[in-house]
């Protein structure tokens, strides 16, 4: 294989990676219509260009030749001489088609008829009076003094250029004489310098002291210095913007410039026999060799390797090769596990190691993280393909459609991205051909003529979403019942069970798919139980909202990562079993003398009312066919095999897992899409880092398990699916639970709502509480592995450095003594994106109630205040203003909020609980706006008829008037009709969230989370501005 | 205006801004250095505390490195505040020589 053969494989991957990008913008060519983004432009003519020079070095005449023509049609398209119409749209995707199939085929890429392709774009060319069809590579062009002189003379490489063009800068070649423009005109270099980094960016420059030969002459020579400097300054500016001779500033084409630095590096590279006997070992490797190079100019090397634009080495690596590297830090996972385990009990007694252990851990999750990093790619490689799609489809079906991508820069692992290629493809063909009406039908029913489908990726709790959403006619519950009943899919007695939410899923029924295809009516299905089986494969889950007459949003929830994840440690009967942390959403403790009245029987399952929730119970014992432990058993195998981090949180290994009223019972609630559920195990253990190994053979057909790992004891332990446990416990949720409740305040009264706190010390007298919902986990840590910089504390947790915060240096309250032998606590907070934890000593526990906030007694920044709580007086700081405090450059208000509180927005917050209340408000007030408080939506309405406001918050359960109700009377009432309204609510449903906008709320936020509701408010009182 | 040799090495101390009104002094100065000490094999320039570095001292600067290499000696400058380096880094003297802030 000679070494030109050994390069058509990178040419072959570079030019995919250009055309797939390529396709995508051609077509918002054709969306942007009239208004043309050049930069759009610009970025296929790069594609194309770079196809086109490497074609023609391999000599792929026919490559470069139709790249040549759509090069030109581009420049026609750049400089206004034609437009996007759908001829060009069409001629520009043929021949991108044609260039695709030849790369892909390379070798025979000479024998394709490519005419067809370039007739097509030719006479669009010459219709426009554009240059006549021309072979590339025989073209040669001759680049104008300026240009040549800069190449010879200046560094730049290809991703400088491409930086200018991105930014719209303009490249000038300046020549400044030391005595005329700086000594004469009384400058220093310095303010020179100065005034030139105002008006743009230096790039590169060259000094000619040729002149000077000593210091008997130095004084009299006027030295000549050239840089190049990019601006976005026009031509005739320059100059007067440098103060000096308008000759001395020679404008730069940037394309032009390109070029003859593509020629020179070539020549450079090229070697004196034949070009092909030693081309550069990659197509881009001359350009990085440059990069990498000492700044070479006039024949001198030189020592200065400072840039301007700083570009980072990269190499490739096969798939196989960062496979094997994720297997062997899979490996070390399990190794370090397995020796931490091993060297527990030699710690106490070898000094030193534990250092040595927390080392070769910390090291392990780090490399770990890095590697599992490589294998990360954006969703912007599936989604890329959906714009042709969508479009062939749409003129196929005759429909007009506006495909819609957000979050493209969301990053999902490999394996994952591989595997949803297939079912978003089929949502989105669904969503085309079966969700969206023809023009005229939508015409008819007061809807655009074009419909919409948008494709949206999002992180949310340590997830993507993905999101498929249209404005189609929605799907028919009734009728998917139906269907399901007529091909036997389903009894009558369970469809009558069903709810509307349960009766739409039907359409993942394997079986359905079939007849819906046959059948042109609304609604889908086709092939969707192939969708749900992918993405359940993955370790997704899919999630419908439907509405008939408005749309479909299908939303696709997937885990970054499927090879090593955190899990939670649990046991049933004698076994450990694995619960992948991502699905757990809290732990729930609820005292014996609590049981009776929070674990109930509703709709003959059992259920704990949690918060204003009711959660279906599921034991693990039952649905895996286990013995629970005996109480024998249990508490000779009570020790766990761990060390814990938070066992403050999770003293469960004695307890009763049953409805044993005499202990309390531990609760894990899981997450499943949108459906939570409360999970009893034997006993909760530790978090461990988990390595995912694939299910044996015999045990693929048990859904109730998605893989299986090595503990650090050497065990092995099941990982439980959630999806399948929810399947096989039969979970039904109590029809419409939260809402009914929550809104009837059968429950709970509203005006008595109880918050459950988190009781700690920090090795002092004082008590502390924060509510629960603001925490995220509890980490025990040794305080010798606090490391210090300057004044600040760090901790490294999970290959991130966790700035620590003490609540003595902020709060009024005594000073531990900590010795470097300490074990600590660390609160990591829920809501928070910093990396910031909050140290402790030790949880005392937590409590349910009532809070009496005392605002008054002891007060300071940093506190809400103090209340009373398990008979002690207790200490609740205000959590986000301790970090304010700790960290202000993080915590600053957004822009947006500044802009309103510059107008000093005034904020009407209904918030029938006191604690909330005040909570509330004084986040608001932090953020400087003017709150006027109600009790309830009733007191609102009357302050409404009174005073102006800006906007208003309301809670959703309150009495006398809940936010329901308040919101529908603020509508309804023509002064208020546009008043940005946010609701603030406890309820965690995220279906409520679109109620809540439907009833006319322009927001909706949990509470306690200060940061997302000033964002919210920020962006929704910027809107209505 | 200070000197230092030490073995090999000539330690040039200006203590002064590097400008017109200093320039031809500082010229002379040096050349007399250089002549006195032509046993020295590398040249130190000392610009700690120097605020200011005109025109005309970068022709200084230049004239000095040229004088040096014409007899195979080697310079560097040392000493050199943000200003000054972000003058010598602008008008490429980093590329000539080493210029550092380290002091002696």
């Amino acid at each position: 294989m000679s070494d030109f053969d050994e390069l058509l494989p990178a040419f072959i991957e570079e030019s995919q990676q250009h055309l797939q990008s390529i396709e995508p913008d051609i077509l918002a060519l054709e969306q942007s219509g009239q208004n043309v983004d050049r930069e759009v432009v610009n970025r296929i003519f790069r594609g194309v260009h770079s196809i086109k020079g490497a074609s023609g070095f391999f000599g792929l005449h026919k490559i470069s030749e139709l790249s040549n023509v759509i090069e030109n049609s581009l420049t026609l398209l750049r400089d206004g001489k034609i437009k996007a119409s759908p001829e060009l749209i069409d001629g520009l995707l043929k021949g991108v088609d044609s260039i695709r199939m030849m790369v892909d085929n390379v070798e025979e890429s000479e024998t394709f008829d490519i005419n067809g392709e370039l007739g097509h774009l030719q006479k669009l060319l010459e219709d426009a009076g554009g240059p006549q069809r021309t072979v590339a590579v025989a073209k040669k062009t001759s680049p104008d003094e300026a240009i040549n002189d800069a190449v010879g003379k200046f560094h730049i490489s290809e991703n400088d250029i491409q930086h200018f063009v991105q930014k719209g800068l303009h490249l000038y070649a300046v020549k400044i004489f030391l005595d005329k423009d700086l000594k004469k005109k009384n400058r220093t270099p310095f303010a020179f310098i100065m005034n030139m980094e105002d008006l743009g960016q230096y790039v590169d420059s060259f000094l000619d002291i040729q002149s000077v030969t000593g210091l008997s002459d130095c004084l009299d020579s006027d030295l000549a210095f050239d840089f190049l400097f990019a601006t976005n300054l026009k031509p005739e500016i320059v100059p007067e913007g440098l103060d000096i001779n308008g000759e001395q500033v020679r404008s730069i084409d940037l394309d032009e410039f390109r070029k003859t630095l593509h020629k020179k590096e070539a020549d450079a590279a090229e070697p004196p026999v034949a070009p092909e006997q030693s081309p550069p070992n990659s197509l881009n490797d001359s350009l990085n060799d440059r990069e990498q190079q000492q700044i070479t100019y006039n024949g001198q090397r030189t020592t200065d390797n400072r840039r301007i634009v700083q570009t980072e080495e990269k190499i490739r690596v096969g798939v196989s090769f960062l496979n094997d590297l994720v297997n062997l830090a899979g490996e070390l996972v399990l190794g370090r596990n397995q020796l931490m385990q091993a060297a527990l009990p030699l710690v106490k007694n070898t000094p030193g190691l534990n250092s040595v252990l927390q080392h070769i851990s910390r090291v392990t999750s780090e490399m770990q993280e890095k590697i599992m990093q490589m294998r990360m790619q954006p969703i912007s490689l599936v989604f890329s393909k959906f714009h042709r799609i969508v479009r062939t489809l749409a003129r196929n079906h005759d429909k007009e459609v506006r495909l819609i991508t957000c979050g493209e820069d969301v990053e999902l692992d490999k394996s994952i991205i591989e595997g949803l290629s297939d079912p978003l493809t089929h949502l989105i063909r669904n969503a085309v051909d079966h969700g969206l009406e023809l023009p005229d039908e939508r015409e008819k029913s007061g809807k655009p003529r074009h419909g919409t489908i948008e494709i949206k990726a999002s992180h949310q709790g340590g997830q993507v979403h993905l999101m498929v959403r249209d404005n189609g006619r929605g799907i028919d519950e009734k009728f998917i019942g139906r269907k399901a009943l007529e091909k036997g899919l389903i009894r009558p007695d369970s469809l009558n069970e069903m709810s509307e939410k349960d009766r739409v899923r039907l359409i993942f029924l394997p079986g359905f798919s079939t007849v819906e295809k046959v059948t042109e009516l609304s609604g889908r299905g086709v092939g969707m139980d192939v969708v749900m089986t992918n993405i359940e494969h993955l370790g997704g889950t899919v999630e419908v909202d439907t509405k008939v007459g408005k749309g479909t949003t299908i939303t696709l929830i997937l885990p970054l990562t499927l090879a090593i994840v955190s899990g939670l440690l649990i046991k049933a009967g004698e076994q450990f079993f694995i619960l992948p942390e991502a699905d757990t959403d809290e732990l729930v403790r609820i005292k014996s003398e609590e049981i009776k009245t929070r674990v109930n029987i509703v709709q003959n399952a059992r259920v704990l009312r949690l918060r204003d929730m009711l959660l279906p119970l599921v034991e693990l014992n039952r649905v895996l066919g286990i013995t629970p432990l005996s109480e024998d058993s249990r508490s000779a195998d009570s020790e766990p095999p761990f060390p814990s981090a938070d066992r403050e949180l999770q003293k469960t290994d004695t307890e009763e897992a049953g409805t044993d009223v005499t202990k309390p019972l531990r609760i894990l609630v899981v997450r499943h899409g949108s459906s939570r559920f409360g999970l009893i195990a034997d006993s909760i253990e530790s978090t461990e880092e988990i390595v995912v190994k694939p299910l044996p053979r015999y045990l693929k057909k048990m859904k109730t398990f998605s893989g299986v790992s090595i503990l650090g004891n050497g065990t092995v332990s099941l990982i439980l699916d959630v999806a399948g446990i929810l399947r096989k416990a039969a979970v039904r949720h109590p029809e419409n639970s939260k809402e009914a409740e929550a809104s009837a305040g059968s429950a709970i009264s509203p005006s008595e709502e109880e918050h459950v706190f988190l009781l700690f010390d920090n090795s002092t007298s004082e008590r502390f509480a924060f509510p629960l919902e603001l925490i995220r986990r509890i980490e025990r840590v040794s305080a010798s592995d606090i490391e210090h910089v300057r004044d600040r504390q760090f901790i490294q947790y999970h290959g991130k450095k966790l700035r620590l915060i003490f609540l003595e240096d902020y709060l009024p309250v005594s000073r531990p003594v900590r010795s470097p032998d300490d074990t600590i606590c660390l609160i990591i907070p829920r809501h928070t994106e910093q990396p910031l934890a909050i140290v402790m000593n030790r949880v005392i526990n937590t409590l349910q109630t009532v809070v009496q906030l005392d605002t008054e007694t002891i007060m300071s920044p940093g506190l809400f205040g103090s209340a009373v709580l398990d008979g002690r007086i207790t200490l609740i700081p205000d959590m986000y203003r301790l970090f304010e405090m700790a960290a202000p450059e993080w915590y600053g208000v957004g822009e947006a909020a500044r802009t309103c509180v510059s107008r000093k927005c005034r904020i009407l917050l209904a918030e029938d609980t006191p604690f909330f209340r005040m909570v509330e408000n004084e986040y608001l007030s932090s953020a400087g706006y003017e709150v006027i408080l109600a009790e309830n939506g009733r007191k609102a309405l009357e302050i409404l008829e009174e005073e102006s406001v800006d906007a208003v918050i309301l809670d959703i359960v309150m009495p006398k008037m809940d936010g329901w109700e308040t919101i529908r009377a603020i509508r309804s009432d023509e002064r208020l009709t546009h008043l940005p309204a946010m609701a603030i609510t406890s309820l965690s449903d995220e279906g409520l969230a679109e109620k809540g906008i439907q009833a006319g709320f322009n927001e909706w936020e949990l509470k306690l989370n200060k940061t997302r509701l000033l964002e919210k408010l920020a962006k929704m009182m910027m809107r209505n501005a | 205006m200070k000197i230092v040799k030490e073995n090999e090495v000539l330690y040039l101390i200006p203590e002064t801004d590097i400008v017109a009104s200093r320039i031809e002094e500082l010229r002379d100065y040096f050349a007399e250095q250089l002549k006195e000490y032509s046993d020295i094999t590398h040249v130190m320039l000392d610009v700690h505390g120097i605020d200011l570095v005109d025109s005309l001292g970068v022709n200084l600067i230049v004239g000095l490195y040229r004088q040096v290499t014409s007899a195979s000696k080697t310079i560097e400058i040392i000493g050199a505040g943000k200003d000054f380096m972000k003058v010598a880094a602008f008008f490429r003297l980093t590329s000539l020589f080493s210029v550092t802030p380290e002091k002696i």
